[in-house]
């Protein structure tokens, strides 16, 4: 790593703008811990090496919620009322940070009683959705034309389907009608034979189909369903003729998903203790990451038999007994049995949780779980990561590592002054976070070069953030894709969440900018500051641009060491305002100069050469992975994981930076499938 | 909010709605006990990034002394009552452990605002502090309330970022410690926070029914501790520790679930939603007000805002103008006048907190006469004494209630020694009926203010 001379900037700086309330706090390093020294040596060596020690870790909020989302379906966010995880390493995975309050234990109890209730009352009923392509089912009358059927005089057009469940249906169908004559073409909804309601006028035409709606109600099992053209009409040259495209029956689900049918896999009314066993067991199996010992599913059933005894019927028992699962340190805590100062390999359920809440923030699923028991995951490792990274649940490495490294995640927390900028709604700031997320996303979904971090041609808008930005509006509400954006947008340098949260509510930080930089994406600690620091302050009515007074602060003896090496890097990014604007000119009028110099010694003009200049800088390559290593195994790098770092950047050079090579090499790496643990 | 001494069979107006309060010999386990042992109380109330102390510390010292431009809300402060009487402030007092390994004063000042005890520094592995005045109250008091403290304050922490320099957040965000090892997370949310303290037992079940519901419970939590206990043994040192955190909050759980029975103190409403920190700010006090009216707690931490804070305090105008500079970012002064007038504002209205709580217990009357504040000590200071230096020494300190009538309140008293806090927290410990000969970097009580 690389390390400034520390005599440089330890010798009574003042006057430095140095201490940054959250995100501007300068990070020093524990002074228990020596400086890592690279240069010459072997950190290969087996006796540099050691596969080191995790602390028991607690689920933190949002593997808590995003493991009983899984668990039981459920989406109700519980971990919100939790008290906040503490950071450290910039993560609040951290399981040395993480403890357990008894507000917390208090927390999980009434999270327990109020999941379990409702796993077990939700019954769900899955949605149905059916579509029949027009040209697929049976005409009365008229031709096909294109992907539509054109009913040229009155008929029916119907097809077959089959529900297993009694109730309310929406049927659809898409068409538009060739007008001719006074009135609009009727359509009829049919169900088996029958007129369903009032016909409606069918007013689009061929350019803009449009799909019409109606309310149904179905007995389970097959039906006959479709449209009627009611109203030809015919003068040559007019002719009114009804198109459909298609016809379509659906029904949203209802209730949890999963529900009390995903814990209940026989019926415990009926089916006695061995049915009461058996839910237990698979239940206790999901939750606890592993199959239960005989003892622990007996101390369960034994409170579906208290319940009993007490008069109460087994749905009693099995909610004291879920919610004994839920609160028991084997479902809130992924357990490593600890007891060998050897190192020994993981056993697969226990690599199975590390590698499912690395990349998912989760639980294993069916098929981790069911490697695990088979006793070949470890074999498997490779096509799992692939597997993983391409689920959905993957997002959680966008909005957990992501969001904590790249800062994303603090945009919730900014508010930049209101009276100076106005335009900074709670809708621009969640889409300045979901921008950040969205890019960070394409790295391992797309396997693309992380060096695009900094220099990505594309990004994500929508019109409130191409308003913010300045750019042609993409016509949507929701973040879109734009492959290619203007040079002031390409990378996170250019992101308006990253921009904003390095600032100060009123104004830029180029500190806070330039240490960004350094410690994010460098792993390079800027010598903290210290103590009787006088706070820069900017002047309200300026005689120069704020570059120019904070060189001249700059220029006191005592603030130069480090703020030489953080605030060129932060003038880099002056073409950005307080909120991730463009501008060529500061609040003061002055122009901007955007040149810079890097602390080692590398110039730049301008935020796009630096992103070139940061990217191509290996200390990028070598923080990522100590980034990630940070993250995937809730602690920081120490010495004798040099060898892993190395490793890892080295597979991930070689393989032109892709994310998911990093993530193998970590993955299967001996730091992150074995463990050694410490004595009792 | 209520603004009078309140008869305890009076409304207190809280939430916007008129709460009907029960008595509180109702709470008492006897009416006899009340009257031979009125219940002590102590409340922690934290603020950030220092005070300006050139407008907090009182010109004058001893009983005459006149308050200072800060300390005005202590005074007869918009027609209230004047708490001066009611209130010690004192200066001169060191928090010298709390002095960190190079930066991170707001760190380590935090973590050691109630140790009085060196944090270790670290961003991670070996969180090392000390057990917190409060938590020692809490262990002496153990059982004699449903909760043996609560934790509260207005920000949960932020969602990304570092916190000091080397210091992980767990001593930015905590003042309460139950042991070297272990920071009290906090409640933030007053919606939460009534629902811990009052939701209990539906007032409608049978006797019968309650007390099933208790087998119940005692039945998963055994089965939990079992599951626990087992664990134990296959675990190191270290993991064995984070598993005690968590056995130990189970372990409260079971005494406050044997404990549980029909609320009979129940004051009303649920918080409405609030609209900045105002708003939650009478609520939490509001709360702590209710819980020791109902006695569920007797030893409360409740941290303004986290170390180091970057609230914009938009709502407070300083010279002609609303403030839009962050309150860190403001403390940072460099001796700028515009600046530190804001910080005066801030500070002021800070203490006007304070006061609010302290005249909510003031309003409350136990049933011999005195008050909830006479029989309370209530201890207010920041991490840092001023924000620019970031000094440990001279820290800002205010004691309001009497603790029983143990304290000799209404006067400024200034040290000239730099003593430690751990002296003051001795005194409060046996002032509050605690045997405590000594705590953090203590050197004996504190003289002048026992009575």
């Amino acid at each position: 790593m690389f390390r400034i001379p520390l005599a440089l900037c330890l010798i009574g700086l003042a006057g430095c703008e140095g201490f940054i309330a959250s995100a501007d706090w300068v990070p020093g390093e524990a002074p228990t811990e020596p400086p890592v020294l690279n240069g010459g040596v072997n950190v290969c060596e087996p006796a540099r090496g050691d596969v080191g020690r995790v602390t028991l870790r607690r689920l933190n909020r949002f593997e808590y919620d995003s493991t009983v989302r899984d668990l039981l379906g459920d989406a109700t966010h519980p971990a919100n009322a939790f008290p906040a995880d503490d950071f450290g390493h910039g993560f609040d995975n951290q399981s040395d940070v993480l403890s357990t309050a008894p507000l917390l234990v208090e927390k999980y109890d009434a999270a327990a009683a109020k999941l379990v209730r409702a796993a077990l009352s939700a019954e769900y009923r899955p949605g149905f959705s059916q579509r029949l392509p027009a040209t697929s089912m049976t005409a009365s009358v008229g031709a096909a034309e294109g992907t539509a059927w054109n009913l040229y005089s009155n008929g029916t057009l119907v097809g077959d389907v089959t529900v297993t469940t009694a109730g309310a249906y929406t049927l659809n169908v898409r068409a538009w009608e060739s007008a001719a004559g006074p009135d609009r073409s009727q359509l009829s909804f049919v169900v088996d034979g029958a007129g369903q309601g009032a016909a409606v006028n069918v007013a689009a035409t061929a350019t803009a189909p449009q799909t019409y709606s109606r309310q149904v109600t179905l007995t389970a099992g097959p039906h006959r369903i479709g449209a009627a053209f009611l109203n030809d009409y015919y003068q040559a040259p007019d002719d009114r003729n009804l198109y459909v495209e298609y016809v379509e029956l659906t029904k949203p689900a209802s209730g949890t998903p999963g529900g009390s049918a995903r814990i209940l896999t026989c019926d415990p009314s009926t089916g006695g203790a061995s049915c009461v066993r058996d839910i237990l067991s698979r239940f206790g199996r999901k939750a606890w990451r592993r199959p239960l010992a005989d003892a622990e599913l007996t101390r369960l059933t034994a409170l579906v038999t208290l319940a009993q005894t007490e008069g109460d019927g087994v749905q009693q028992g099995l909610e004291l007994a879920l919610q004994a699962v839920l609160l028991s340190p084997h479902f809130l805590f992924r357990v490593e049995a600890d007891l060998s100062t050897v190192p020994r390999a993981l056993d697969d359920h226990e690599l199975a949780a590390r590698l499912s809440y690395f990349l998912w923030g989760s639980m294993p699923d069916d098929e981790l779980s069911s490697l695990a028991d088979q006793g070949t995951l470890r074999a498997a490792l490779e096509p799992q990561v692939r597997r993983m990274l391409n689920d959905p649940k993957a997002d959680a490495l966008s909005s957990q590592f992501g969001g904590s490294w790249l800062w994303s995640r603090g945009v919730d927390e900014v508010s930049p002054d209101p009276v100076l900028f106005p335009t900074v709604t709670p809708a621009l700031k969640s889409a300045m976070k979901a921008q950040t997320e969205a890019f960070f996303g394409t790295f391992y979904k797309e396997d693309r070069s992380a060096l695009e971090l900094l220099t990505g041609t594309d990004s994500f808008l929508n019109d409130a953030l191409a308003t913010h930005y300045g750019l042609p509006l993409p016509g949507s509400t929701s973040l879109v894709r734009v492959q290619t954006v203007p040079q002031t947008r390409r990378g996170l340098l250019g992101h308006g969440g990253l921009l904003t949260v390095t600032s100060q509510p009123s104004r830029t930080s180029p500190v806070k900018r330039g240490k960004w930089v350094m410690t994010q994406l460098l792993c390079t600690e800027p010598p903290p500051p210290p103590a009787n620091v006088a706070a820069f302050t900017p002047q309200g009515n300026p005689t120069g641009t704020l570059r120019q007074q904070f060189e001249a602060h700059r220029a006191r003896p005592a603030c130069a060491g480090c703020h030489a090496m953080m605030d060129p890097i932060g003038f880099g990014l002056e073409n950005y305002d307080a909120i991730g604007r463009y501008r060529t000119t500061d609040t003061g009028g002055f122009a901007i100069d955007s040149s810079g110099v890097l602390f080692d010694g590398r110039t730049f003009n301008g935020p796009a050469e630096l992103a070139q200049t940061v990217s191509a800088d290996p200390k990028f390559a070598d923080c990522t992975a100590r980034q990630l290593f940070t993250y995937a195994l809730g602690r920081a790098p120490v010495s004798t994981d040099e060898c892993t770092i190395k490793t890892m950047t080295d597979a991930f050079t070689q393989n032109g930076h892709r994310l998911p090579a990093l993530i193998t090499s970590l993955v299967t790496s001996d730091t992150f499938t074995q463990r050694h643990g410490e004595s009792p | 909010m209520s603004r009078f001494p309140l008869s305890r069979r009076t409304l207190l107006r809280g939430f916007g709605t008129a709460l009907a309060l029960p008595t509180l010999e109702v709470m008492l386990p006897s009416l006899a006990r009340a009257q031979t042992m009125l219940p002590k109380r102590f409340v922690a109330f934290y603020v950030p990034c220092g005070i300006r102390m050139n407008r907090w510390t009182p010109t004058a010292t001893g009983p005459g002394y006149a308050l200072s431009s800060i300390l005005q809300p202590l005074g007869d402060w918009n027609g209230l009552p004047s708490l001066k009487d009611d209130t010690l402030v004192l200066t001169g007092l060191a928090n010298r452990p709390a002095q960190p390994d190079g930066p991170g004063d707001h760190a380590s000042g935090t973590g050691a605002f109630l140790t009085n005890a060196h944090p270790f520094k670290t961003n991670g592995v070996n969180i090392n502090n000390g057990i917190s005045f409060d938590q020692v109250l809490a262990n002496a008091w153990r059982g004699r309330t449903p909760y043996a403290s609560l934790e509260l304050g207005q920000e949960s922490g932020a969602g990304s970022g570092d916190c000091d320099s080397g210091y992980s957040c767990a001593y930015a965000r905590n003042i309460a410690w139950a042991s070297a090892t272990q920071p009290l997370a906090k409640e933030t949310n007053p919606q939460a926070l009534f629902d811990r303290l009052f939701a209990g037992v539906d007032p409608n079940q049978t006797a019968a029914a309650v007390a099933k519901r208790k087998r119940y419970r005692q039945s998963v939590l055994d089965a939990v501790k079992q599951d626990t206990t087992s664990l134990q043994g296959k675990l190191g040192a270290t993991d064995k520790r984070k598993l005690d955190e968590y056995l130990s909050g189970v372990r409260e759980l079971e005494v406050r679930v044997a404990a549980e029975q029909p609320s009979v103190c129940a004051p009303g409403a649920r918080p409405a939603a609030w609209t900045d920190i105002r708003d939650k700010a009478d609520q939490f006090l509001d709360l702590i007000a209710f819980a020791f009216q109902c006695d569920l707690t007797r030893s409360v931490t409740y941290m303004q805002q986290n170390a180091g804070s970057g609230y914009v305090y938009r709502f407070l105008n300083s010279g002609g103008a609303a403030i839009t500079e962050g309150h860190h970012a403001l403390s940072h002064h460099g001796g700028d006048a515009a600046k530190n007038d804001a910080l005066e504002v801030i500070n002021r209205w800070e203490v006007e907190q304070f006061a609010k709580l302290a005249r909510k217990l003031k309003a409350i009357r136990e049933v011999d006469g005195s008050t909830v504040l006479d029989n309370s000590a209530l201890f207010f200071s920041s991490e840092i004494e001023d924000g620019d230096t970031h000094s440990h020494f001279n820290m800002p300190i205010l004691v309001a209630g009497k603790a029983g009538g143990t304290l000799r309140t209404g006067q400024h008293l200034q040290f000239s020694a730099q003593p430690s806090v751990g002296n003051l927290f001795v005194t409060l410990a046996q002032a509050l009926g605690v045997s405590q000969t000594s705590f953090g970097d203590s050197t004996g009580p504190l003289a002048g203010i026992r009575v």
